[in-house]
């Protein structure tokens, strides 16, 4: 009836086509301006869009972004594909991998700050929200290339820049949305099951924005100290992540680290985080890994980064899956992290609320407590279990064995060396930052630490660990003379190895 | 058979029937009588009989008997539509029988142009093709374009690898746009038809493409093929014209007693060109590649693994009339399977169609019904994930392939047969038979064309008539992956996967027309002036997703809804189009001699909604002008025109470009998404401006024909998806820029002989193209646009390219000397060029040519059709797999030689092919020339003389299709495409085969 009706419009329309041609050149399925206005939709559409880069649960963005980058080079995972010889541990991953996070998350993060910023004002709790969301956005993607660009013109921004803008956006957001939750703790903005994290409660996200203040300053300790201090007293002053209630978990389904690890079969357990677990007998093993399909000499195998794999179906066998489901909600930031963090800002004489050994142990046992391990006071106690030497499978890939790299231990020593203290808690919080590999590849540059085996065979570069992503070759024509501004504000060649702006 | 120029004039004996009826000659003395017969001894009917000098005549009766009155010093000239007429003196004689034979005088023929408007080819601006129905159902295929290949001038058709039912891709003059598609519009008796073309794919890991709507129609119901391949041609139909025009002229009923033919087409078909394999050196224990020692291999055939295609056509076709009414009847069936397990093309036609005259022929009523049901399962073209060739071809040679054709296990526990394949994951591989049987897609459509016409003829001079066409297509498709199926393709299900969508896909087209055609003294006045209606409506609604158990249960219910995302989603596309248009041509004569054309049309289309102008206006002008009238000249030259036109053709954006409803639907992340393109503030319509000039000549009475057409055109104002720094804000572009050209010649030499018994009928085509994108953007000449292809190689888009250049970003990494250099281990290292790739060649043609004979002696008849592609290149990463894999001819023969030489020494075949071939190859080593010459058809057959038969008409004949290979040197037929679509050319990742065909057709009339 609706066709007739169109039809036999549109034969009296050809004075008046334009309204007409309008219905009739409507994509089914699709939405306008007006309707995605209805019930508040279209500004809760945006916070969701930017939590989905922010947090890429999404199978195809977590393997891009996080996955085949922070999952691999942070050594939580590596890849079980023989076609993937070309990849970012051996610092020569095709063009289309390393470009990615950059040419899809950046338009996708600043579309829907056009669209929030078409709609409200910048003061509006909203845009505050979509700040924060976009914060932790930006310092993935800035971590992850060095300068970028933030202000939607093309032009890079050095990181030191990046960093104080995004440092700027989240004074502004949590200056305007702290006071409200100061008077309202209870208060719920928006459509709240579209929040797939807190679900619209903003305390938690006022908690948040702090917590991402507290990894930021901490990134930029041996840069900008002072700084760094400033803004670490400041966000633990107004209360960071204490309890793994307010974790940034989104339930996001599936879980991206289901469909890579566990049903595609593409990731698999790290060597690295397989021995340090191992050796320490840490009940975190299991919890993080499943036993492999092929038994072998452990229940819970790693496979060496930077292996070359002959098949597929047999790699996946020989080495752990992560232990998730589908519905497995994805972690983004813990309450462990920000123990870590204040941790290692009282090693560095910051006001963090207690002191060093206090908080590394606090750090440590809100892991236990988020994975539901038992045993975390013999644990804290453990003063010789070290990093295990690794052998490999039996029929494995890659070096068959390696030796540990690291004589570190668990339990607090206070007459430890500020260096060794650091290397304590740096990989206890790699350890308890699972499975979101891209802080712990950022843990390993800023720190050294954990120590990590030798690549074999070896990257282009020699070196084990990258220290960057080159920016996209595509850069160089579609944005040429931003580009070469961009080269300039790096300070090395635009490679896997010149050095973050943060980095010691 | 082919002829240069088209439908024969009906002006001839329109005439002579008038004069038949004029008054009576006083001297006429005897009766005279006899039987006009056309060259097959067929009775002509209607044909006029006229006695010379006089306006005393008759026409033939149903027998085609005639009777007249006439001296014995008299002289009787028989005429007849689409024949030569003749004279024969009476010379006493009281019975004359008469054969007619086709008339190859041009001045009289009449051709079917845009919009089914009838014109004089002399007085024709512009080149038309015509291709009748002999050339299209003597060897057949189940998509009627594919037999038109290389028969056409300035037309590239290439069939999809996709085995039977597969669609075409019809290209004329080159491509033109560069995001909006090149295929030629379709015209069924002059209305514009959908054709949803389902056979492009844009990568390795594609869908499986599907059929496209021309190949529903039954090639036995198809009277004539005219090709319309300039935009002047086809100016009047507008906006989806500027690509060129395919218009099917339609059988309908003709006057005379009922005729029944029968046709039976059947065809075997193989794989044509296969790559070459080896099957000496076995694959070492625990390994999937076959780089074992010699002698290891198992003797493993991949050829064995396809089975004899065939394709089973049958037509009944009925037709009868009186002087008032005609009708035509059809029937049709075709029923084909492919050369791979699984793919099959069945399809039914019923045609009716009926043409009534009434108020003394004033007004005529055409009605046409049909109904097309086609079901096809299985196409495959090619990529990495539908594919059962890859787990074929790349088989270990150590292995016994028997252990494979089992390719499912009964499962106690579960139940369920499982699958049986131990031989590698690598490239998603499967069982080919698992692949082929047990991830099954088909598709089941059944399509309704309901068109009327109403012409009213108030004088000879005037005509108004009304069209309408009613199109619904309504399809649904299924796709079922059993359990067991790799779970990449189950979204994640262990129970398998189910997919459904309907597709209904209608259109309307509705026109008046108003023509006049007036002649004063010299001069001739055609003109047409009308306004046309179109909608299309097309809607796809459905479901897919992992089955939520138990195993193997296909149906809508049984789909995993819980959580829809990527995988488990709805589908949903609805979009309408609408254009109104008014339009009129004029066509001014003088003396027969010289015609001038111009046409204009104003279209409004909804899909420029929303934009500052909805509504443009394009113009053609055409001259033609009969130089072998004006001029003097000598005897044998029988015939000389020449043309020239210039049109400007418009063509909206894309639909829905402009349309506010901008927020689309993402199943990834389940909600309404902003769009991360940034848009101009207004569009303007597409344009292309098109020069063409042309001169047809005949000699020696038509024996010899020459028909050449050089041609021009730009296409400005594109629409282009231009890529940005995501640093803007934005991942892409839309501009409107461009300027792309094709400048071509089409050339068609023929030669029509008769020597008593013996007749000869040889066309030869030639065209050329060349395109050239001349400006891509204007404010930054240096701007490219990547355009897909494969891991490191693929077409590229910048200024001064063409719109098929293929860039490669892979090479050797070289030494100080020049030489491969070597890594550590030895190795030789694959160097990346992600800033400045190599320029390897276009995927574009740079010519094509077609040598078409027809020899006939008495009935037998004998024709054959070499074609030939010149210049362009292809790219092949079935050989790079292969070579890594070890198993292709090309690896045992490093092998036998001793490995690659390299400085240091040798490197071992393994070696070398481990870096060079495989997912990502050293491109230079699988760039082709795509130059190749065959015998692409050829045909026997005999005429059974009516006279044995009791008057039926009896021809059985043999067929054959790419026979012979005589040139080529890619390892894959370069003329199989896996897309047909602009891009995603001469590019082959596990391609499957084209096919070759024997077969017989046998023809009955009565």
């Amino acid at each position: 009836m609706k066709k007739i009706l169109v039809f036999a419009l549109s034969l009296l329309a050809l004075a008046g086509c334009s309204d007409l041609f309008e219905q009739i050149n409507r994509p089914g399925g699709r939405t306008n301006d007006e309707e995605m206005n209805r019930d508040g939709w279209v500004l809760m559409s945006q916070i969701q869009a930017l939590e989905d880069q922010a947090f890429p649960e999404q199978e195809n963005t977590w393997q891009m972004n996080v996955d085949l980058i922070g999952n691999y080079c942070g050594r939580y995972m590596t890849h079980t594909q023989p076609n993937w010889n070309n990849n970012f541990q051996r610092m020569n991953a095709p063009e289309g991998w390393a470009a990615y996070p950059f040419r899809d998350c950046l338009p996708k993060v600043s579309t829907a700050m056009r669209e929030l910023a078409r709609r409200v004002e910048k003061d509006n709790p909203f845009y505050c929200w979509a700040q924060i969301v976009r914060a932790a956005a930006l310092l993935r993607l800035t971590d992850t290339y060095g300068p970028f660009p933030i202000s939607d013109d093309g032009t890079y921004a050095s990181q030191k820049e990046v960093y104080s803008s995004l440092l700027a956006d989240l004074d502004h957001a949590l200056g305007i949305l702290g006071p409200m939750v100061k008077a309202d703790p209870a208060l719920v903005m928006g459509v709240a099951a579209k929040d797939r994290v807190y679900g619209g409660r903003m305390a938690q996200w006022v908690t948040y924005g702090h917590s991402l203040r507290l990894r930021m300053a901490v990134r930029m300790r041996f840069a900008d100290p002072q700084t760094a201090k400033a803004v670490a007293e400041s966000a633990v002053q107004e209360g960071v992540m204490t309890a793994n209630a307010d974790n940034c978990a989104t339930d996001f389904q599936p879980n991206g680290q289901y469909k890579t690890s566990v049903e595609w079969g593409d990731s698999r357990a790290c060597a690295d985080i397989e021995s340090y677990l191992t050796g320490f007998g840490d009940p975190r093993l299991t919890l993080y890994f499943k036993p492999t399909a092929t038994a072998g000499p452990r229940a819970v195998i790693g496979c060496p980064a930077s292996a070359t794999i002959g098949d597929n179906s047999v790699a996946k066998g020989l080495y752990s899956a992560a232990n998730v489901e589908a519905s497995t909600p994805g972690v983004w930031m813990t309450a462990a992290e920000m123990y870590f963090c204040r941790a290692e800002g009282a090693l560095a004489g910051w006001n963090m609320g207690g002191t060093a050994q206090h908080l590394y142990e606090e750090g440590v046992r809100a892991s236990f407590e988020q994975w539901g391990a038992s045993g975390i006071d013999a644990y804290l106690a453990d003063q010789t279990s070290l990093q295990a030497n690794y052998a490999n499978a039996d029929g494995g890939f890659g070096r068959s064995a390696y030796s540990r790299v690291s004589d570190i231990t668990i339990a607090w020593r206070e007459g430890d060396t500020d260096e060794r203290k650091l290397e304590r808690i740096i990989t206890q919080k790699w350890l308890a930052m699972f499975p979101y590999g891209d802080e712990a590849w950022a843990e390993l540059r800023r720190t050294g630490y954990p120590k990590v085996f030798a690549l074999s065979p070896a990257a282009v570069t020699g070196a084990d660990v990258p220290n960057r992503v080159p920016f996209d070759p595509k850069e160089a024509v579609n944005n040429r003379d931003n580009y070469q501004a961009a080269l300039a504000l790096l300070g090395g060649a635009d490679d896997y190895m010149t050095k973050m702006w943060w980095q010691r | 058979m082919m002829k240069p120029t088209a439908v024969r004039s009906s002006l001839l004996g329109l005439l002579l029937a008038c004069l038949a009826l004029a008054g009576q000659d006083l001297r006429a003395q005897a009766p005279v009588t006899g039987t006009v017969r056309d060259g097959f001894g067929e009775p002509l009917i209607g044909a006029g009989v006229v006695i010379a000098g006089t306006n005393r005549g008759t026409t033939t009766d149903l027998d085609g008997r005639y009777e007249i009155v006439a001296a014995p010093d008299a002289v009787l000239e028989f005429s007849y539509i689409g024949m030569a007429s003749q004279t024969v003196p009476v010379g006493g004689r009281s019975v004359i029988d008469v054969v007619l034979t086709e008339d190859t005088d041009v001045l009289n023929e009449v051709v079917v142009t845009a919009l089914g408007i009838k014109r004089a080819t002399k007085a024709l601006s512009y080149n038309v093709q015509k291709v009748d129905s002999g050339s299209l159902t003597t060897v057949k295929s189940t998509n009627v374009m594919s037999s038109l290949a290389g028969k056409v001038a300035g037309v590239n058709i290439n069939t999809s690898s996709a085995g039977v039912g597969g669609a075409t891709r019809v290209v004329m003059r080159g491509p033109k746009s560069i995001e909006q598609s090149n295929q030629a519009l379709y015209v069924i008796d002059g209305v514009p038809v959908t054709n949803r073309n389902n056979g492009e794919t844009g990568s390795i890991y594609s869908n499986p493409p599907g059929s496209e709507g021309i190949a529903d129609l039954n090639p036995e119901d198809i009277e004539s093929i005219s090709v319309l391949s300039g935009p002047a041609a086809a100016a009047l139909y507008g906006s989806s014209a500027a690509q060129g025009v395919i218009m099917i002229t339609t059988k309908r009923g003709r006057e005379g007693k009922v005729t029944v033919n029968l046709s039976n087409n059947t065809s075997f078909s193989h794989a044509f060109i296969m790559p070459e394999f080896q099957n000496t050196y076995g694959n070492r224990p625990g390994e999937t590649m076959s780089w074992g020692a010699e002698g290891t291999g198992t003797g493993f055939d991949p050829r064995g693994f396809f089975q004899t295609g065939y394709d089973i056509q049958n037509s009944v076709a009925l037709t009868t009339g009186t002087e008032k009414n005609q009708t035509y009847l059809s029937l049709g069936t075709d029923n084909a399977r492919g050369i791979i397990a699984g793919n099959t093309y069945d399809r039914y036609n019923a045609a009716f169609r009926n043409t009534t005259s009434m108020l003394d022929d004033k007004l005529t009523l055409d009605f046409s019904l049909s109904f097309t049901k086609e079901k096809d399962a299985n196409m495959m073209a090619q990529g990495q994930y539908f594919n059962p060739l890859t787990g074929l071809y790349l088989f270990p040679r150590g292995e016994d392939f028997n252990a494979v054709r089992t390719f499912e296990i009964w499962d106690s526990s579960r139940q369920i047969h499982v699958q049986n394949w131990n031989y590698g994951n690598d490239l998603y591989k499967q069982n080919p038979y698992w692949v082929a049987l047990r991830m099954n897609r088909t598709n089941d459509k059944r399509r309704y064309m309901v068109s009327g016409s109403l012409k009213y003829q108030p004088a000879q001079w005037l005509d108004i008539t009304g069209r309408v066409r009613w199109d619904d297509a309504v399809s649904k498709g299924e796709n079922q992956r059993y359990a067991s199926t790799h779970t990449l393709f189950t979204a994640g299900s262990p129970y398998g996967f189910y997919a459904w969508t309907r597709t209904d896909d209608r259109s309307f087209y509705g026109d008046v027309m108003a023509n006049v055609n007036k002649t004063w003294e010299d001069f001739s006045l055609s003109s047409n002036l009308g306004t046309s209606y179109a909608l299309t409506n097309y809607e796809v609604n459905g479901f897919q997703g992992g089955l939520r158990g138990p195993s193997n249960i296909f149906s809508p219910t049984a789909i995993d809804h819980r959580t829809p995302h990527n995988d488990n989603r709805p589908s949903y596309t609805l979009t309408l189009h609408n254009t109104i248009a008014v339009f009129a041509n004029v066509e001014l004569g003088w003396k027969s001699m010289l015609y001038l054309t111009l046409t204009g049309r104003e279209d409004w289309d909804s899909a420029l909604s929303n934009t500052s102008n909805y509504a443009f206006f394009y113009p053609s002008v055409g001259l033609s002008a009969i130089l072998s009238q004006m001029f003097r000249l000598p005897e044998w030259w029988s015939y000389l025109k020449v043309r020239g036109s210039w049109a400007s053709v418009g063509s909206p954006i894309p639909v829905n470009v402009s349309s506010p409803w901008n927020w689309s639907y993402s199943s990834s992340n389940y909600d309404y998404q902003a769009s991360t393109t940034k848009y101009p503030e207004t569009f303007l319509p597409e344009r292309t401006n098109s020069w063409e000039a042309g001169l047809q000549s005949q000699w020696l009475g038509g024996d010899l024909t020459l028909d050449a057409t050089w041609y021009k055109s730009n296409t400005y104002n594109q629409t282009l998806y231009r890529p940005v720094s995501a640093g803007t804000g934005y991942s892409q572009e839309l501009y409107q820029s461009g300027n792309v050209q094709n400048i071509g010649l089409e050339l068609s030499v023929g030669v029509h002989k008769k020597w008593a018994r013996f007749g000869w009928d040889s066309n030869f085509t030639y065209s050329m193209n060349r395109n050239r994108i001349v400006t891509l953007d204007p404010e930054n000449p240096d701007k490219i646009i990547a355009k897909g292809g494969l891991n490191g190689i693929g077409v590229i888009l910048k200024q001064g390219g063409t719109m098929g250049d293929m860039y490669d970003y892979t090479t050797f990494e070289q030494d100080q000397e020049g030489n491969a250099a070597l890594d550590a281990n030895g190795n030789i290292i694959r160097k990346t060029l992600s800033d400045n790739p190599i320029f390897r060649g276009s995927v574009l043609p740079k010519g094509n040519l077609g040598w078409n004979n027809e020899f006939t002696l008495a009935g037998v008849n004998l024709g054959f059709l070499v074609s030939a592609r010149l210049g362009g290149i292809v790219i092949s990463q079935t050989q790079a797999i292969l070579d890594a894999y070890g198993v292709s001819k090309a690896s045992a023969d490093l092998r036998a030689a001793g490995g690659y030489p390299v400085n240091t020494g040798t490197i071992t075949a393994e070696q070398f092919y481990s870096v060079v071939g495989g997912e990502a190859p050293i491109w230079q080593n699988y760039i082709y020339d795509a130059t190749n010459v065959r015998l692409q058809e050829a045909h026997i057959g005999y005429h059974f003389p009516a006279k044995w038969l009791g008057g039926r008409n009896l021809y059985v004949g043999l067929t054959g299709n790419n026979l012979l290979m005589i040139y080529k040197r890619a390892p894959f037929d370069p003329e199989s495409v896996a897309s047909t679509g602009t891009y995603y050319q001469g590019v082959d990742y596990f391609m499957q085969p084209s096919l070759r065909s024997f077969g017989f057709n046998v023809r009955m009339k009565f």
